[in-house]
C-alpha cells in the first residue's frame, strides 16, 4: 500500500529513555517570534523580521505517571513519529527536537472522565545556530 | 545544505521525501538498518541535513572553538553545499 500522504496519530513518543504513551495530541512549533517596524508616516509595517526563533514542544496524553515523572529541566532529544494515516509503511514523518528541556506538567482530571495531562519543552540549540527541530521520513 | 527551493509537493509527506530523496544518497543513509537524513530549517532559505538530529553546524558554545564551523563546506552548481566534517570536529 502506497503512503497516503495524510497522517493519522502519534506514535514511538519519547524524551530521552522515557517511553510516553497514550498520546492524546502532541505539538512541535517551529517558534518563530516576529517584530514589525512601522515610522514616520507609515499606517502598516514596512519590515517584518524574524529575528528569533524558540522551538517548543508540548503534549497532552492520559500517562499521568510517566509525564508528572519527569522533572522540570531534564534535557534529552525528545522524538515523535506521525503516522500514516492508514499505516502506510514509509508514509510517516519522524520528528526530533533536540535537546528538548522538560518545562512543566501539568494534570487535570474532571468527574468522570479519564485525567489527562499536559507537557510542555523548550529546546536550546548546542552552537546557537542550527534549529533543534529536525525531520524526516520513516 | 541544501536550497528550500528543492522542496517538491504540497503536503508534508511530499516535501520531507523529496528533500530526503536528494539528501539520503549524499549522505550515503542506508535506510534498512536505521539511518534517515534528518532536515532542519535555516534562515535564509537553507536546509541543514545530516543523518544524526544532534549535529550542529558550528562547533558548541561551550567548545573552545565555538563559532567556528565544524564543516569544510564545498558549493555545487545546483546550489546545495556539501559539508566535509572536519576531523577535529568528529568528537565535537
Amino acid at each position: 500500500m502506497s503512503a497516503t500522504k495524510a497522517q493519522i496519530n502519534w506514535t514511538s513518543v519519547s524524551h530521552g529513555s522515557t517511553t510516553l504513551t497514550r498520546v492524546v495530541n502532541m505539538t512541535f512549533a517551529q517558534g518563530g517570534q516576529l517584530i514589525q517596524f512601522k515610522g514616520d508616516t507609515d499606517l502598516y509595517p514596512t519590515i517584518i523580521a524574524n529575528p528569533t526563533s524558540e522551538p517548543h514542544a508540548s503534549i497532552t496524553t492520559a500517562d499521568v505517571g510517566t509525564l508528572m515523572g519527569i522533572s522540570p529541566g531534564t534535557t534529552a532529544s525528545l522524538t515523535a513519529t506521525l503516522n500514516d494515516a492508514k499505516l502506510a509503511i514509509g508514509g510517516a514523518v519522524n520528528f526530533t527536537l533536540a535537546n528538548a528541556v522538560f518545562e512543566n506538567a501539568e494534570t487535570s482530571g474532571a468527574h468522570a472522565q479519564f485525567a489527562q495531562v499536559n507537557g510542555t519543552w523548550k529546546a536550546f540549540s548546542s552552537d546557537g545556530s542550527t534549529n533543534p527541530l529536525s525531520f524526516t521520513r520513516s | 545544505m541544501l536550497p528550500r527551493g528543492l522542496k517538491r509537493g504540497a503536503r508534508i509527506f511530499d516535501r520531507v521525501g523529496s528533500i530526503c530523496e536528494i539528501a539520503e544518497p549524499l549522505l550515503e543513509v542506508d535506510r534498512t538498518v536505521g539511518e534517515h537524513a534528518w532536515i532542519r530549517q535555516q534562515p535564509h532559505g537553507r536546509m541543514f541535513v545530516t543523518r544524526d538530529p544532534d549535529d550542529t553546524i558550528y562547533f558548541p558554545t561551550q567548545h573552545p572553538r565555538s563559532g567556528q564551523q565544524r564543516y569544510n563546506w564545498v558549493d555545487q552548481p545546483d546550489g546545495i553545499q556539501l559539508g566535509y566534517l572536519k576531523p577535529e570536529a568528529r568528537s565535537a
